[in-house]
Order: structure tokens, then sequence, then C-alpha cells
């Protein structure tokens, strides 16, 4: 395989509340290729937006700290780099369309005004000598703003939520960036429109090869979208894997537990499942494997020892005393 | 827009009248304008005459009709110590309080907005913490110590400014440096809580992704949304500006309206009273109608319709 677009290694982020330290992101490794689209995928509060926000280093301050591990991407350590760099890198090398498209935008500037900027502060020829006003509607005209010569001049409330999202996406991809990280992006939009936009999103990614963090519990956009998944708990990745070993032989009884809880048709009118319990305090962890207090197959090593991470099926890896390994292409059993 | 205009000009003339309706009345109640105006030993049949003059023996509510029918061809009636139409000795005195008011209320600007941005950029850092102190001692110094304070320090120990007078520029900086400290502190406070708030939202989260310069964020993105509460407040304090002349002006002997209007309760000078309250009222509602103005400058998603 290539070298990875970007490689996470031991990535800690930490808050420092009044409370004590919640360590939001705790360790956490995986890589994304180009072209790939890769799920992160969790409960709220798991640790998955931080994860987002550690890559671009927009933690919030003055609470949040980026305490240790290294974030290559395209050849640099972007948690080495000096502000001023990070500049240059954040919305043209790498981007994001956040969660709410009702919030995401300035609402007292002008659409065209808050596309243009990404190429204001990312100034670069496109061979053609085109002006921002023709690149600003340009962009818009391909995320499917109608009448975007003449929208540019109105402003974010005059758009429906759907329309603010394709914004989003046109500010995302207006600069070409290499990777788009997007943040639960169709949370917050009608179901039809959801769908659209996750057309849309596809699109662009094949049309300029993006590679893509996908952050999401939506398990079935997730199965829709993506090649790969990452499976956060409690600011740890509990399980890692291609798609659709993932969605049929998970390894991970927290991924199992996530997988059974997805609605699927045909299914017998019965309540669905559920994990059991809450998702943890994150100032209250429990010793041991951070899972263990829900876990149906808990046993007493998993309420002492932190549990190991083992190899499953091609390149994916889970967190986990007992997994569940029978989709695994080299089961353990076959070593006896 | 031209309905919204009109709507809120009727609704200004009416605050106006309202206005007017409360002074005339309240200026009757303070006692016999004629007795001031004669020696303490005169002949009663004087006082009478001086009252029949003026037309001070009529009831309350013919001396209201009067006055109104009279205010609104711009007739305040005489003044009874300058001799001169009341209308004319304000207006000849409104330039002096415009400009102390004015100056005021950019002083406040100039040095909340800065200090309040400042303070929410890195709040419970060091310059937050001097925002706080400033903007204590702001709210905790009443106008009139303040403006004793500063002759004190600036004209009488360091000589840097006169003690009183209308004239250069150096005669305006004490009075509006007083005049817009209570305000300023006020002001300082909202900014920093409408930055606080500001920066706090997705947008700005946003903007940051898109590579943004901080500085660029701070100054276009944030303080822009941070100036729709602050502008509201401005309308606000702009009567403290107006209001507060009376004391700054009195105490710097600034020949404005606010210091004629005390001068003239001193001597029962109802028409020049009626005319500066008068006056005052007008600016006050002109003053608010351009706040409401200035939001749709402001924000897009104001409507006037």
């Amino acid at each position: 395989m290539t070298e990875p677009l970007i490689q996470i290694r031991d990535l800690r982020t930490y808050l420092y509340t009044r409370r004590g330290v919640v360590k939001a992101v705790d360790g956490i490794s995986f890589d994304i290729h180009e072209g790939e689209i890769v799920g992160l995928v969790g409960e709220s509060g798991s640790g998955k937006t931080m994860t987002s926000l550690s890559i671009l280093q927009l933690v919030p301050q003055p609470a949040g700290r980026i305490v240790g591990g290294s974030i290559m991407f395209e050849g640099e350590d972007l948690l080495t780099l000096p502000e001023s760099r990070l500049q240059e890198i954040r919305g043209e090398r790498i981007s994001m369309i956040l969660q709410d498209p009702l919030t995401a935008l300035n609402p007292v500037y002008s659409i065209g005004n808050q596309v243009a900027e990404p190429f204001q502060f990312h100034p670069k020829e496109d061979g053609r000598g085109a002006t921002i006003r023709n690149r600003v509607v340009e962009v818009l005209q391909r995320v499917g703003i109608p009448a975007a010569e003449t929208r540019v001049k109105d402003f974010p409330h005059q758009f429906s939520g759907g329309m603010r999202q394709r914004v989003c996406a046109a500010i995302a991809i207006a600069p070409r960036p290499r990777l788009l990280i997007a943040d639960e992006p169709t949370t917050a939009l009608d179901v039809t429109i959801q769908a659209q936009f996750l057309r849309l999103l596809k699109q662009l990614q094949q049309e300029f090869n993006l590679a893509v963090l996908y952050i999401t519990h939506d398990l079935g956009v997730v199965a829709r979208l993506c090649n790969r998944v990452v499976v956060m708990y409690a600011g740890k990745i509990v399980e890692t894997g291609d798609v659709t070993r993932i969605y049929k032989q998970p390894a991970h009884p927290y991924t199992q537990g996530l997988m059974q809880s997805v609605p699927r048709l045909g299914m017998k009118r019965e309540r669905l499942f559920q994990i059991q319990g809450q998702p943890p305090d994150f100032l209250d962890l429990p010793q041991g494997c951070p899972f263990w207090p829900r876990c149906p197959q808990a046993q007493d090593v998993c309420k002492v020892e932190e549990p190991p991470v083992a190899a499953v099926g091609t390149a994916g890896t889970v967190r986990c005393w007992f997994p569940d390994l029978t989709g695994a292409t080299q089961p353990v059993s076959s070593a006896v | 827009m031209e309905r919204y205009i009109l709507s809120r000009v009727l609704q200004g003339i009416f605050a106006i009248w309202g206005v007017s309706l409360i002074i005339f009345l309240a200026v009757r109640v303070t006692g016999d304008a004629a007795a001031l105006m004669i020696p303490q030993d005169a002949d009663p049949s004087e006082a009478a005459f001086i009252r029949q003059l003026y037309g001070l023996d009529q009831p309350l509510h013919i001396q209201y009709w009067v006055f109104l029918g009279n205010a609104v061809r711009g007739d305040f009636g005489r003044s009874y110590r300058w001799h001169d139409p009341a209308l004319k000795v304000v207006l000849d005195r409104v330039p002096a309080t415009l400009q102390l008011a004015v100056s005021a209320a950019l002083v406040s600007i100039l040095i909340a907005l800065p200090i309040g941005v400042m303070s929410a950029v890195r709040p419970g850092g060091w310059f937050d913490t001097f925002g706080k102190v400033f903007a204590l001692m702001g709210q905790s110094m009443p106008t009139f110590w303040v403006g004793i304070l500063a002759i004190l320090i600036f004209s009488v120990q360091l000589r840097w400014f006169p003690t009183s007078g209308r004239g250069g520029l150096q005669n305006l900086v004490l009075p509006a440096f007083t005049l817009g400290w209570a305000s300023t502190a006020a002001l300082t406070r909202l900014t920093r809580s409408a930055m606080l708030d500001v920066m706090d939202s997705d947008f700005i989260k946003m903007a940051r992704i898109k590579g943004v310069p901080e500085r660029w964020v701070i100054w276009k993105h944030a303080l822009k949304n941070a100036a729709i509460p602050v502008v509201t407040i401005l309308g606000v304090q702009w009567a403290q500006f107006l209001g507060g002349s009376v004391i700054v002006e009195t105490i710097f002997a600034w020949p404005g309206v606010g210091r004629t209007i005390v001068e003239a309760l001193n001597n029962r000078d109802y028409a020049v009273v009626q005319a500066g309250t008068f006056m005052i009222s007008i600016l006050f509602v002109t003053a608010n109608l351009i706040v409401d103005l200035l939001y749709g400058v402001i924000d897009p998603r104001v409507r006037y319709d």
C-alpha cells in the first residue's frame, strides 16, 4: 500500500476542566489514504469531534490541549507546526464541514464573501487567471446552488438548511483540499435532503480524489459511504477495519452492540437492541477496559487491566480481551 | 422602509409630546415665577402684573393649550431672564451640547471596543482582569466626582487642560472624558460578553477552519456580530450622554443646553426649561431612530417592513 495521506499516532487531547482532566482523545492511531472515505463512529461524547479538531489544531481554548502524539500529513507533523503554517494548511490542504449549517455561516456577511475567503487567504493560480468572483460562482454552481451568479450577494438566512450545507461544502472544497473532515454534516438536515447531500459529497470525493474523514453515529450512512470504519469509545479506538467486515463480523462487543441497534428492513416490530447503561463519565472512567460496565462479555480481567490490541481481518484492529475473531482471515484458533 | 421611518417619526413626535406635558406640569409645581422676578418687598400688585404679563394667571389647561399651540409654530415664549425667544436661547447652545455628547460617545466607543474585544479574546487573562478593574472603577465613580477629580489632577495639578469653558480641543478633552466615563465601563463589559458569545459560535470555528488569520477572525467575523447588541446599548447610552451633559456642563461651565436648563430651573425661567427639554428629547428620539436604521446596515436579517 502507498504512504497514507495522514497518519495519526498515539494522539492525546485532554480538556482541563474545573472538575478535572477529561481525556477526550486518549492515544488513538489511524491512517487515511488518498481517495479513501473513513467513517469515524461512536456515541456522542466519545471523542470524535475532538479528534477532528485536533487534526486542525482547533481544540477549544483555553481548556483543551493536545498533550501527545503526532499527526503526519504530507511529510509534516501538524503538531509541531507554527500557527502561520497551520493557517496555510487549514482550508487549503485540510478542510471541514460542520454539523449545523444554520450556525456555520456568519449571518452578517454575504455567501459570496464567505465562499471567497478560502481563495483570498490561499491564493493559488488555477492557470486560467479566473477572478475570485468567478471562482466563487463556479464552486457554488458545482455544489448545486441554483442561480449562483445572483445568489452570491444573498445572506445565509435567505437559504434553506440544505442549501446552506451546500454552501459549506463549497467553502470546504473551494481550494481543492486533500483531506475533508465532515462532522455529522447531515444530522441537521431533512432525510430527503440528507440523501441528496450525501450523493453530492460522494461525487465531490470522486471528482477531486478527496480523502474524507466522515464523523457520524449514523451507521447507515457509513455503510453507504465509507471504505473503512474507525469505532471510538471513551476517547479510545476500540475497533478499526474494512466496512464490510465490520458490518458482517464486528469483533468488539461495543461494535456488535452498535450493529444490533440498527433497524433493518423486514425486521419484526419489536424493541430495538440497546447497549446497556450510559456512556461513561470521562472524569470517572472505570479501571481496565472503559466498556466493561456495559459489556455483556466482561470478565474479571477486563475490570483490572486495559485490553491489548489485536489484529483482525485485513488491516483491522480490535481493542478487547475477548474479541470475536470469527471474521478474521487468520483466526486465532488456526495458530493451534 | 419609508413606512417604517414614517411610523417611527410619528412615534417620536408622540414621545416628545409626552415629554412636553410632563415638563410643563413639573416646572409649574416648583413655585411662583413672578415671585422671583420682583424684589422681596415689592407690592403684591406688581407680582400680579408680572403674572398677567406672562399669562401665568390663566388656568393650567389654558396655559398648556397656548403653550402647545405656540410650540408647534416654534414659539416657546420669551425667556424671562434673557429676554430672547426661548428657542433661540436653546438653539444657540445645541452645537456645544452636541459636540460634547458626540465626543463623549466617541471616547466611550474608542476605549470600550478595543478593551472589550481584547478581554474577550483571552478570558481570564491579565488584560481581561485589567478590563474588569477598569469597568468596576468606571461604574462605581459618579460623574460629578470624576469631573471634579479630573479638574483637580489634570487642570490644577498638571496644568494640561483648562478647568472650564468652551474653546479649542483642550477645552473638550476633560468634559468629554468625564461624560464618556460611566458609559465606557458599561460598554466595555457589554462588548466583552457579546464578543465571548460570538467567539464561541460555529461560524467563528468555520472561519478558522478556512485558514482565516486570527486577527481577521476577531475584527471582521466576530466584531460585526458583537456590534449588534453594542449598538443597541449605545442608543440607550445616548440618553446618558445628553442627560449627563446637565451635570458635566455645569461642572466645566460648558455653554450647552444642559447647563442652560439648570440655570433656567434656578430662575424658574419656564420657557427656557421647556424649550431645552424639548430640544433634548428631539435629539434623543432622532438618535434612536438612527440607531434603529443602523441595525439594518449591520445585520442583514433586520427588515423594515
